[in-house]
């Protein structure tokens, strides 16, 4: 079932996957220079490919598709589970495709040990995970308005960090919060193995991945549509 | 709880802010196509996405087939087969590549049946779905409907917005597949000249309550429309008045009883019966509490 869904996913939405080709030709063009982030560009290839593919519910949601979906014999856990499988696949993918181009391109000169440096996988990995874990849900329960809405509402989420930090005397609040995700990471890292960090946080992505899916069943068990 | 049933509805309710669908109970036997009308905004398609658990019922029971519609949710649905007012297909896709991904999510799904009826309706297939007529878009709903034997089907205004030349041939072609299948058929509708020739049972739904549910014949033949001026109405009893309406030239009412009504009406009064859309809009008129 969740392959027939898998399937049905590619087959009848392959527009948003088109729309993804002038993200990856700016990737191949950011990739010529020797100074370039690859790591960075290629998980943000990673979070296009996930938050596109996050948004296809949203994109049915418009023709009154979602309500055919759930009309046919298959349970909304099914289809919430098939929406996971997808926007991680998407996910992955993207990064995919910016490693190949990373690797493939004549004037790109980054090696293959820079393409592949655990940091850039694991970085990767984290913002595909967390993407799916927060877009998800919203986009279940409330469609293309809950995308936005989520949108707007990290918009504000960030505007009032920004004013209560200042308020309180820190002048860089985005280095203020990222600063202490970067210290307890390292603070991790001085008692683990760099293994042990890598299964930490994929243990971590994991527990998120699954309690938004639970979420995510929950909320898409109480839509009316 | 008798299997016999295809539908059985049994004191659902489902609240809105601004809509409320109360305590409606009704079943269809299996085999029966049943009506379902009301005027726009009555609570017909609630009614439907209650069937479907697309929405969520506050309370009650909904059975198909002796199976609960949520616990049994896929078992039940694999045996449904559904038009909808809004038929929700991917706008930019072609008929051919929808019927390929969809089709197979059915256990009994069958390409010969389909390809069959693509033929008959002259479905286009290699066109995309938005941009067909609605006529075409209905049939190619209905040609999905019923490529995998479903035991129940359920229409959601089907023919609403087809002009009257397409809305007499989707009729014919539906009545002609309905005719020697045997299924059990919801028909939601507010034309009620769409049910005359293949209604078996009518539900009226008026403001989210049911206000009568019995056999088409039952109803057209023992009510009636008793039309006269006050005094002749007059000795009507209340429990057989279910609607009332003031016209310039008198006064229709009517009456769940006709033979009630010829004993007891005046002399003047004159009794007819009644067509669907006369039950509709009598009942709609007025309540039977008011009259």
């Amino acid at each position: 079932m969740l392959r027939r869904l898998f399937l049905k996913d590619v087959t009848l939405n392959p527009i948003l996957f088109w729309g993804a080709i002038p993200f990856f030709i700016w990737v191949a063009y950011a990739l010529r220079e020797d100074g370039a982030p690859v790591g960075m560009l290629m998980a943000v290839s990673g979070l296009m490919g996930a938050a596109t593919a996050s948004t296809i519910a949203a994109r049915e949601d418009r023709f009154h598709a979602t309500a055919l979906l759930a009309s046919l014999p298959i349970s909304r856990s099914s289809l919430v589970l098939s929406r996971y499988a997808l926007a991680l696949a998407a996910g992955v993918a993207a990064f995919a495709v910016a490693a190949a181009l990373a690797a493939l391109l004549p004037w790109s000169p980054h090696g293959l040990a820079a393409i592949f440096d655990r940091r850039s996988v694991t970085m990767a990995l984290v913002v595909v995970g967390m993407s799916v874990a927060i877009l998800l849900p919203a986009a279940l329960r409330f469609g293309l308005v809950g995308v936005v809405a989520l949108f707007a509402v990290l918009q504000v989420l960030g505007a009032g960090l920004y004013f209560a930090s200042t308020a309180f005397g820190f002048q860089q609040p985005a280095r203020l919060v990222f600063g202490s995700v970067e210290s307890s990471l390292l603070a991790f890292h001085a008692h683990l193995s760099d293994g042990g960090v890598l299964a930490l946080v994929l243990g971590l992505l994991g527990a998120l991945l699954w309690a938004s899916w639970r979420m995510s069943v929950w909320l898409a068990g109480r839509r009316d549509l | 709880m008798t299997p016999d049933y295809a539908l059985e509805f049994r004191g659902v309710s489902k609240r809105y802010r601004r809509f409320t669908l109360n305590d409606v109970s009704f079943s269809i036997p299996r085999g029966y196509v049943c009506g379902l009308v009301g005027p726009n905004g009555a609570g017909k398609t609630t009614i439907i996405k209650l069937i479907m658990n697309l929405v969520r019922r506050d309370s009650g029971e909904i059975k198909i087939f002796g199976l609960d519609n949520r616990r049994d949710e896929v078992a039940v649905k694999s045996r449904i087969g559904f038009v909808y007012d809004s038929p929700g297909f991917w706008e930019d896709r072609t008929l051919e590549t929808q019927r390929r991904v969809l089709g197979p999510f059915y256990p009994a799904w069958n390409d010969r049946t389909f390809d069959r009826l693509a033929a008959e309706f002259e479905l286009p297939m290699r066109q995309a779905f938005g941009k067909l007529s609605r006529g075409t878009k209905m049939k190619f709903a209905l040609a999905m409907a019923l490529a995998h034997d479903a035991d129940l089907l359920i229409f959601d205004e089907p023919t609403a917005g087809l002009d009257p030349v397409f809305r007499r041939e989707f009729l014919q072609r539906l009545s002609a597949l309905l005719q020697d299948e045997g299924k059990s058929v919801l028909f939601s509708t507010h034309i009620t000249s769409d049910l005359d020739r293949i209604a078996d049972y009518i539900t009226f739904i008026n403001r989210g309550e049911v206000a009568c549910s019995l056999p088409r014949t039952e109803l057209l033949d023992t009510w009636a429309i008793v039309r006269g001026d006050e005094p002749a109405l007059r000795g009507l009893a209340p429990a057989i008045v279910r609607g009332r309406r003031a016209g310039r030239f008198g006064t229709e009412v009517l009456v769940s009883d006709a033979r009630e009504a010829a004993r007891t009406a005046g002399p003047s009064a004159v009794i007819d019966r009644p067509s669907l859309e006369d039950v509709m809009v009598l009942m709609v008129g007025e309540d039977v509490d008011a009259a």
